[in-house]
């Protein structure tokens, strides 16, 4: 029995909680409620031959006033840094959070979730700024919790690599 | 990359090491005499001494010597040992098991016995007092409080009697893998209902996590207890692994030290698996049961005899018993009432069986037999329920066809009725009228055919009456007199003969009637010896004639008076007198 525990971080009102709910629950809502602190799903996965517990930790988005803690990042198998199309400061915060995970936890597995792929006529996010993110290496996947686009996709995408036979492939 | 270097750099330093090596190898005999000049004697020894730590045999030797003292020793200082040597213990012993199981069970035999033994007899402890638990809430007038109590608060009427019962219970305990918040290994109290376990472990952790980023603690002090209601979860902290036991009510303090001597185990025991655990939780499986060990449940008076239990257990054996005596009692008495009512004569027992509502006996019974009931009278006491039900029906044995007689003939006291065979022999005195009815009826009785009535005389008593008013009659009227005046065949005075003549005729033509016989009245008339013969005969005739002609004009019939007869009695008299005769 393989338990990983996973996170997801962005900035605020990015679709952290919304992605979780689609992906858990398969619902969605288009009311707003803030994420206070820490709220804990579990997802079932197979990856290969491999049963793989998601523990998946939907932590509080990351504001003018409130930073991540580091004591909620302890241990984490796998993130996910959740963008928000529609916000260029959603990006910024991103790529700070990456970083600063990187030097705290050493190399981890990680995914980019460029999210509410539906509005993408409102987006402010680039190619310019998709092909950054995609020079560190990681998968980048647009996705929509509104639509239940992308998102298998990207909790896969993590769950892949954090099995062990699975992560070089 | 990285690692390749790491391992050509590791291989560079070997190579320079054989190098030094190749020339000191030649002036190994040199060298080895510059050490038995410097070190001398000891050398011997300490060579010795390698020898003996590089030959497999020789070591063994040596460490066989002190091994046991070693153990001993060891196992003084702490319980490391037997943590280190169970899993191999465990695996001998299942080894054994697979290659010759009858030879454990030969050496557990003589503990299987008691130890199973004890162990039912804590199982039905342990059940009486869960019974005696339950009727004593179910009993008390406290519970009446608690369901209202449950009411009140809204909660489920077990949750309040659990908290108002308990003094503790130790519902869930979580093994923690500190650092991911993951759940390594669960235990849950058979009581308790568990929301997603691990979900709650990462919840657990992040609490922690919250509290001493929040409060800027050092990560050595953390959150012990966390207090919900009736609800508590204490914590411990291991170096890789923290426990969080979930305990309604208010636990002793020893309860810490429990988790903590546990958590150390765990430690002890699975540090390799903690320090390098990736998320692969299956090898926690084996510290389930210590963290069973923490369930701990601690209810009010539980030393407390189960007096309730113990009463209603007895009273229901004793109850039991009593039915069954009862029972077995009451078989006896329909059985001995069975067996009576099928001795007495004249009652058929057809059918016996026992229903909801008693003993049923199918009775057949003879008019003239004794009743059932009187039969077991004597028998059916206090309310035991014997039910009769009879049917008529005729018996034909000899003493049923006689009484049947008996009863339908009504004999008077002179007739004496006996029965041979199917012939009824009635012997004795009876009236005609009665002898009458045993002719028309006496074959129709069931079980007689034939009658037998050689020996009975007929009397009637009425007839000798009779005969006897009727002389007395006709004397009465044979010795009446009517007299005349001298010479005269008028009636003077002669309405007080004529009554009581004409009263005593009819009675007489009345009495001989019932005999069956015709009376006949004649009147003789009588002259005095003064007159000439032929005037009195004449005189005489007259006087007759005159009382005849008086009778008949007063209404007697004309058939009964004869005609005058002469005076045949020579009577000096002025008379008439009556003669009766009966044809
Ligand atoms: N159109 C659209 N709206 C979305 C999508 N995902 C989330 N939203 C909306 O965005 C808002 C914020 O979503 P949340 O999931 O609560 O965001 P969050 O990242 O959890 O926010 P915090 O908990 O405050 O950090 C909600 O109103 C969602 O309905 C999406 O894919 N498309
Ligand atoms: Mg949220």
């Amino acid at each position: 029995m393989l338990q990983k525990k996973i996170c997801l971080l962005g900035a605020f009102s990015v679709g952290k909680t919304s992605l979780i709910q689609r992906y858990v629950n398969k619902l969605f809502s288009d009311k707003y409620l803030t994420t206070v602190g820490v709220k804990i799903d579990k997802k079932q996965v197979t990856v290969g031959s491999t049963d793989l517990t998601l523990i998946v930790w939907d932590i509080a988005g990351e504001d003018d006033f409130t930073s991540i803690r580091s004591a909620h990042l302890r241990g984490l198998s796998g993130y996910i840094v959740v963008i928000d199309g529609t916000r260029k400061n959603s990006f910024d915060v991103a790529l700070a959070l990456h970083k600063r995970i990187k030097t705290e936890l050493g190399d981890v597995a990680a995914v980019f979730a460029l999210n509410k792929a539906d509005l993408k006529a409102q987006w402010v996010i680039n190619h310019e700024h998709i092909h950054a993110l995609a020079q560190l290496s990681y998968p980048v996947i647009e996705t929509s919790a509104k639509l239940d686009q992308g998102v298998e996709d990207l909790f896969m995408g993590l769950a892949r690599q954090l099995v062990p036979e699975n992560s070089e492939v | 990359m990285l690692v390749t270097e790491g391992l050509d750099s590791h291989a560079a330093i070997q190579q320079t090491t054989k190098q030094q090596d190749s020339p000191a190898a030649q002036g190994l005999d040199a060298l080895e005499q510059l050490r038995v000049l410097l070190l001398g004697a000891d050398y011997q020894t300490l060579s010795e001494l390698r020898q003996q730590l590089l030959d497999r045999e020789r070591y063994s030797l040596h460490v066989a010597e002190v091994i046991s003292e070693a153990l001993t020793l060891r196992a003084q200082q702490d319980n490391s040992l037997s943590d280190a040597l169970f899993p191999t213990i465990e695996a001998a012993v299942s080894r054994s098991v697979e290659h010759n199981p009858s030879r454990l069970a030969n050496a557990l035999y003589p503990v299987m016995g008691p130890a199973i033994r004890r162990s039912i007899q804590e199982v039905l402890q342990q059940a009486l007092e869960t019974f005696n638990h339950l009727l004593e809430q179910s009993l008390s007038v406290r519970s009446l409080f608690w369901r209202f109590d449950a009411w009140r608060t809204g909660r489920s009427y077990s949750e309040v009697v659990l908290l108002k019962t308990l003094v503790y219970q130790v519902e869930q305990v979580f093994l923690i893998h500190r650092e991911s918040g993951l759940l390594l290994q669960h235990a849950l109290s058979p009581q308790a209902i568990s929301k997603d376990a691990d979900m709650i472990s990462g919840m657990l952790t992040a609490i922690q996590d919250f509290i001493r980023d929040s409060f800027q603690v050092t990560s050595d002090n953390s959150l012990k207890t966390l207090q919900l209601d009736e609800l508590t979860v204490f914590f411990n902290q291991g170096p890789y692994a923290m426990m969080a036991a979930v305990v309604r009510g208010n636990p002793p303090a020893e309860f810490n030290n429990l988790l903590t001597e546990v958590n150390e185990q765990i430690h002890r025991q699975h540090f390799y698996f903690l320090k390098t655990f990736q998320g692969d939780t299956s090898i926690f499986k084996r510290c389930l049961p210590l963290l069973e060990r923490c369930l701990k449940t601690q209810l009010r008076d539980t030393k407390k005899f189960p007096w309730l239990a113990v009463l209603a257990l007895v009273t229901f054996t004793g109850a039991g018993l009593w039915w069954s005596y009862q029972y077995y009692q009451h078989k006896l008495i329909a059985e001995e009432a069975l067996g009576a009512l099928r001795a007495e004569p004249g009652l058929v027992v057809v059918g016996f069986e026992k229903t909801d509502e008693g003993y049923q006996y199918e009775i057949l019974k003879d008019p003239q037999a004794r009743e059932p009931t009187a039969v077991i009278q004597a028998l059916q006491k206090g309310n035991l329920p014997l039910n009769l039900h009879t049917k008529p029906y005729l018996s034909l044995e000899p003493t049923f066809v006689l009484a049947r007689a008996k009863q339908i003939l009504q004999p008077s006291p002179q007739v004496n009725l006996s029965l041979e065979g199917k012939t009824l022999v009635v012997q004795g005195q009876a009236t005609p009228s009665w002898q009458q009815k045993l002719v028309q009826v006496g074959s129709l009785i069931t079980g007689v055919e034939f009658l037998e009535q050689s020996k009975l005389q007929i009397i009637d008593p009425d007839a000798e009456k009779l005969t006897e008013h009727l002389g007395r009659l006709v004397k009465q009227i044979e010795t009446s007199r009517f007299n005349f005046s001298l010479g005269s065949s008028s009636l003077e005075n002669v309405q007080d003969h004529a009554q009581q003549v004409i009263a005593l005729i009819f009675d007489l033509l009345k009495t001989a009637r019932l005999m069956g016989k015709m009376p006949q009245v004649s009147i003789s008339g009588s002259a005095d010896e003064t007159g000439s013969e032929t005037i009195n005969e004449r005189l005489a005739k007259e006087r007759a004639l005159a009382m005849r002609d008086y009778l008949l004009q007063q209404g007697v019939p004309a058939a009964v008076i004869a005609v005058p007869k002469p005076d045949t009695g020579r009577r000096d008299e002025r008379s008439i007198h009556y003669q009766v005769d009966l044809f």
